[in-house]
């Protein structure tokens, strides 16, 4: 569980993040959602311990963020960045791979590194392209790499029990990502989430929001509009409100709530 | 032979710690800096007498250059970064402003020398085995030696700095910390070949990136690769040196030289495309 309590960050006089306080739970798939500049990929960086806060605290399984030592709280915790930058000729299973980097050393490493690497790479749609060169592929086959590196970091031995406790960030993990691999991946998160995990997903999509998250956080200019379950929170008032947009919502057959949206007509 | 070791070895791990291919140590200016130290020693130490032995001298030359080297390297890497991201062309410029404001400080050196320690700073300026003490080498052998296994230590580490900064600290490693720990070994490698050979150019460059061409980025490979070429390099430009001009030899810097930097602006126009700057 990651508790948040009265969390700000300030940059040069400006508040990206103003008192924000969160619980979040194990198991479940947190979406952040906002309109550019509200603070996602900073609160995300506050977690994952890259950007000190100005004020406030974050707290992983009862320990203050800043008492984890780097290399535990690696095996735990891992991060995918909105934007990664590699350009040297690794190989895709090599890329993977540096993900089990915190389990250097480790006696049990040569098995499990090697297990993690197989599954993630099946999951991910990976295997057929495991000797190319990073560098040649396209951005999205680059992302999955990259996701599939960020699942192997935290992959648990086979057979594992109890499920200790997992989290996962995840900055805008599927753009970029054809549509099928969107929703492929997205499924893979929510079999992550039930395995006693906590994924913390900034998403640009609210639909995306919609059909996988459970809890919501809205961020508007660093501040936290809303919290909570998702069927509850996300309605189309809300999107209007805060996206500047005309919302309309569906039903779906599968019991799901959809968005279709257009651009707010100025003359209203 | 071990300075080509050590020379290619150190550019390989800057290289990494750069994460970029550009990064040589004698481009950024981690050498001149070793050179500003080894010749503030040699010709200060000796003016001012206050080394009674000559070899307490060399012992001198060999520490300060080694400071200097580690100096220059952190006041590259500071000046380079950006945001947990090393910028290319601040470092090349950078480089440019360390080997400018060292070539000052080394000419105002040999403003002020005497003759005999004219003769020794120009030579040794220009790269050269054969000026190097004999006690001064066994001494700086197993010191090298340390320092490459040392480096060879951080091969796992440094693939995944090559990651980013970012993520790299994600994935538990303390990026501050090991960028320190590498600055000062490749700054204290780097500068004491400097204070025993003289400044010999882009060994730290060419090799690795050959090297990297064939076994790929993994520095587990990479570092004994560049290692073992960048010895056979040395040696094969040292025969050269000696025997291409009957009775005299030339400056083993001169010759590197001639070959690193055409194969610097190859490099430069070759990757232009894929991002580098």
């Amino acid at each position: 569980m990651i508790i948040i309590k009265d969390l700000s960050y300030e940059i040069r006089g400006h508040k990206l993040i103003n008192s924000i306080n969160l619980d979040l739970s194990l198991g479940k798939i947190h979406a952040i959602i906002g309109p550019n500049g509200a603070g996602k990929s900073t609160l995300l960086r506050l977690i994952s311990g890259e950007i000190k806060p100005t004020q406030g605290s974050i707290a992983i399984a009862n320990t203050r963020l800043v008492d984890w030592k780097l290399n535990s709280i690696a095996r735990s915790r891992a991060i995918l960045p909105q934007h990664t930058s590699l350009n040297f000729d690794y190989s895709v299973e090599e890329v993977v791979a540096l993900g089990r980097a915190p389990y250097l050393g480790l006696h049990e490493e040569t098995v499990n590194g090697a297990h993690a690497i197989e599954s993630v790479m099946k999951q991910l749609e990976l295997t057929d392209l495991r000797h190319r060169n990073y560098t040649t592929l396209s951005g999205g086959e680059q992302r999955r790499v990259q996701l599939a590196r960020v699942l192997a970091q935290i992959n648990r031995p086979v057979n594992a029990k109890p499920l200790s406790p997992r989290y996962l960030l995840l900055d805008e993990p599927v753009s970029g990502l054809d549509l099928s691999h969107q929703h492929s991946f997205l499924n893979t998160v929510r079999e992550i989430a039930d395995e006693n995990t906590a994924v913390i997903i900034s998403m640009h999509d609210p639909n995306h929001a919609a059909i996988y998250s459970d809890e919501l956080i809205l961020l508007q200019n660093g501040q936290l509009m809303a919290n909570g379950s998702t069927k509850d929170t996300l309605t189309s008032e809300l999107l209007e409100k805060h996206f500047s947009i005309c919302a309309e919502s569906i039903r779906t057959n599968s019991h799901r709530t959809h968005f279709v949206f257009k651009a707010k007509n100025k003359a209203n | 032979m071990i300075v080509g070791i050590s020379l290619a070895v150190s550019g390989t791990v800057l290289q990494g710690l750069f994460r970029n291919p550009l990064a040589d140590p004698s481009l950024i200016g981690v050498t001149s800096g070793g050179a500003v130290g080894a010749a503030l020693m040699i010709v200060l130490g000796s003016s001012t007498l206050i080394f009674i032995s000559s070899s307490l001298h060399n012992f001198a030359i060999i520490f300060s250059a080694m400071i200097g080297s580690i100096g220059s390297t952190f006041l590259i890497y500071r000046l380079a970064r950006v945001g947990g991201r090393i910028h290319v062309p601040t470092m090349l410029l950078c480089g440019i402003a360390v080997n400018a404001f060292a070539g000052a400080i080394i000419g105002i050196m040999i403003y002020i020398a005497d003759l005999e320690n004219l003769r020794d700073l120009t030579f040794w300026s220009l790269g050269s085995f054969a000026r190097a003490p004999r006690l001064a080498i066994f001494i700086a052998f197993p010191i090298l030696l340390i320092f490459l296994f040392l480096l060879f230590r951080q091969a796992k580490l440094l693939n995944v700095l090559l990651l980013g900064e970012a993520e790299a600290g994600h994935l538990g490693i303390d990026t501050h910390k090991v960028g320190r720990r590498i600055i000062v070994l490749t700054g204290a490698t780097v500068g004491l070949c400097v204070s025993l050979t003289g400044t010999i150019a882009f060994v730290g460059l060419i090799v690795p990136h050959l090297m990297r061409l064939l076994v790929g980025p993994n520095h587990c490979y990479l570092i004994p690769a560049a290692g073992l070429a960048g010895g056979t390099l040395l040696i094969v430009a040292d025969l050269l040196s000696r025997s291409m001009l009957t009775g005299a030899e030339i400056p083993i810097g001169i010759l590197t030289a001639f070959i690193g930097a055409p194969f610097f602006l190859f490099l430069l126009l070759s990757t232009k495309h894929q991002k580098l700057l």
